[in-house]
C-alpha cells in the first residue's frame, strides 16, 4: 500500500511540475489516440518495440498503417503479439478556437490474436488474446493545456467462467511542448512530455488497474516521430502477465498520399 | 497528498482559463458612420473587447479573447444587416438599415477578379506539425504558387500562379480537410 502511495505522489509531483512549465501544449499520445484524427488522405507508419518486465520478460515488435480517410474518419491497420488489430476512429464535434480546440470521437477496435486462452482476469490488449471494444475520446487543447479523456468497453471474445470477461477501459493523457520555446520552421526538432493514465476496471469479476506511462516524443522535420516511455503499475489488482513495460516506436507521415475520395471511389 | 491533489485541480482550472487575445480584420460591407457605429457596437455585444471599421477599406479590425470567436462576432453583425466575409445578412435584417446604410449588396459581395493573395489564419492548433499539415494541403492546390507560413501565428500567406483561377472555397477545405478551422481569411 505504502509503495502505491508513493508511487502515485510521485506521479503527481511530476504532473504538477509539467503544468507549471512556460510551454505550449500537446496531443500527440503516445499511449493513447487524441479526438483529433489524421489529416484527410495522410498515411502513418509506425513500428513499435516493447520489452515486457516481470515473469514474462518478452519482446514484441508491431507495425501499424494509419490511414486519414477523411476529415473526420481514421483508420488504422497493424500487427500485434500473436495476430493482427484494427482501429477506426470518427470524429463528431469539434470546436476551433484561436490555438484551441474542444474535439470528441468515437473509436472502435478489433484485435485478432492467434493465441490459445490466456488465463489473466484483465481484458489483454495487445494481442495477447482476441478483444473488440469501443468507446468515447473528449480532447481538449488550450494554450498550455492539452488533455484527453477516453471511456471504453473492451470484452474477450474467448473466455472462461474463472475469469473476466470484459472491462472498463479509460484513460487521461496530457502533454506539453518543452522545445523549441518559439517556432521558425518545419525543420526545427520538437521535445514533447507525456504522463499518461491508462486504467481498467473489470466488469465481470473484481479487480481493476491503473497504469502510469511517461513518455518523451522527439519531432523530426515536422512529420517523423520518435516516442520512447515506461509504463508501470500504480495501483494492481489484476492477474495481468506484466504490469510494467518499455516502450519504443517510430512513425512518419505522409501528408496528401492516399486519392482525392472521388478518385477512390473510381478505383 | 490532499493539497497535492488541491494545487493541481487549481492549476488546471486556472490554466484552462487562461485567454489569449487574438487580433483580425474581417471585411464587412457598410457605407457611412452610422454603420460604423453599429457595426463596432455588434462586434463588441458578441464579446470583441475592440473594434475598429474602416468605412473605406470596409475592413473591421478586431481584438477578442478566448471567451469569444470569430464566428460569433460575424453572426452578431450579419443579424443587424451588414455582410460579412463568410456570412451574409438575411434580406429582412437588410431591409430594416437605414436608408443611409443600404449599402450595395452585389458590389460589397463581389470576389475581385484577380486574387493576388491571400492571408488566411487557421484555428484548432499550437504545435508545427499539425501546422505543417495545413501547409501541405494549401502547397497541393493547383493554382497555388507559394505559401509563407509564421507557424507561431498559424498565418499561411498565399499567392498564385497567373492565369490560374483562385478558388477561395478550396482554400478553406484545404484547412478544414487537415483537421483544422478558418479563423480568418483576407485577399488582395
Amino acid at each position: 500500500m505504502n509503495r502505491v502511495l508513493i508511487s502515485i505522489r510521485t506521479f503527481c509531483l511530476l504532473l504538477s511540475i509539467l503544468f507549471v512549465l512556460p510551454i505550449y501544449a500537446q496531443e500527440l499520445y503516445v499511449f493513447t489516440e487524441p479526438a483529433s484524427v489524421k489529416p484527410n488522405r495522410a498515411i502513418g507508419l509506425k513500428h513499435s518495440f516493447q520489452k515486457m518486465g516481470g515473469s514474462s520478460n518478452r519482446n514484441n515488435q508491431y507495425t501499424q498503417v494509419q490511414l486519414g480517410l477523411s476529415k473526420k474518419l481514421a483508420l488504422y491497420l497493424g500487427t500485434n503479439y500473436a495476430g493482427a488489430d484494427a482501429y477506426a476512429q470518427y470524429r463528431f464535434y469539434t470546436k476551433d478556437a484561436m490555438y484551441a480546440h474542444t474535439r470528441m470521437a468515437f473509436y472502435a477496435k478489433a484485435i485478432k490474436s492467434n493465441n490459445k486462452a490466456i488465463h489473466t482476469n484483465a481484458v489483454l490488449l495487445d494481442g495477447e488474446e482476441s478483444v473488440l471494444g469501443s468507446g468515447l475520446i473528449i480532447t481538449q487543447l488550450k494554450h498550455k493545456w492539452a488533455s484527453s479523456l477516453s471511456f471504453g468497453y473492451v470484452q474477450k471474445q474467448e473466455w472462461s467462467t474463472h475469469y473476466g470477461k470484459d472491462a472498463f477501459q479509460y484513460s487521461f493523457s496530457n502533454g506539453l511542448l518543452v522545445y523549441p520555446k518559439k517556432y521558425s520552421s518545419y525543420s526545427q526538432m520538437n521535445v514533447n512530455l507525456y504522463l499518461e493514465l491508462l486504467g481498467q476496471k473489470l466488469l465481470s469479476g473484481k479487480g481493476q488497474y491503473l497504469d502510469a506511462a511517461p513518455s518523451i516524443q522527439l519531432i523530426f522535420n515536422s512529420q517523423a516521430k520518435v516516442n520512447l516511455g515506461y509504463r508501470f503499475a500504480l495501483l494492481e489488482k489484476t492477474n495481468r502477465m506484466t504490469n510494467n513495460s518499455l516502450y519504443l516506436s517510430v512513425d512518419y507521415l505522409f501528408f496528401n498520399a492516399l486519392p482525392k475520395a472521388k478518385q477512390r471511389k473510381k478505383l | 497528498m490532499k493539497k497535492i491533489f488541491l494545487f493541481i485541480g487549481l492549476l488546471m482550472v486556472s490554466t484552462a482559463f487562461v485567454n489569449a487575445q487574438t487580433s483580425t480584420k474581417l471585411k464587412v460591407a457598410g457605407n457611412c458612420g452610422m454603420c460604423k457605429s453599429s457595426i463596432e457596437k455588434a462586434a463588441k455585444s458578441a464579446g470583441a473587447t475592440s473594434a475598429n471599421w474602416d468605412a473605406d477599406a470596409k475592413l473591421l479590425t478586431l481584438i477578442f479573447d478566448g471567451k469569444t470567436n470569430l464566428e460569433k462576432i460575424e453572426n452578431a453583425i450579419v443579424a443587424i444587416g451588414y455582410d460579412t466575409e463568410h456570412k451574409t445578412a438575411t434580406k429582412a435584417s437588410y431591409d430594416a438599415l437605414h436608408e443611409c446604410c443600404k449599402y450595395d449588396r452585389a458590389a460589397a459581395n463581389e470576389v475581385p477578379v484577380e486574387i493576388k493573395k491571400v492571408s488566411l489564419v487557421a484555428s484548432g492548433l499550437t504545435c508545427s506539425m499539425c501546422s505543417k499539415a495545413i501547409f501541405k494541403a494549401l502547397t497541393k492546390l493547383d493554382f497555388v504558387e507559394e505559401v509563407k507560413v509564421d507557424i507561431e501565428k498559424s498565418m499561411y500567406i498565399m499567392t498564385f500562379k497567373t492565369g490560374k483561377k483562385v478558388d477561395i472555397d478550396q482554400i478553406k477545405l484545404a484547412v478544414t480537410d487537415a483537421g483544422f478551422g478558418v479563423q480568418s481569411l483576407v485577399y488582395e
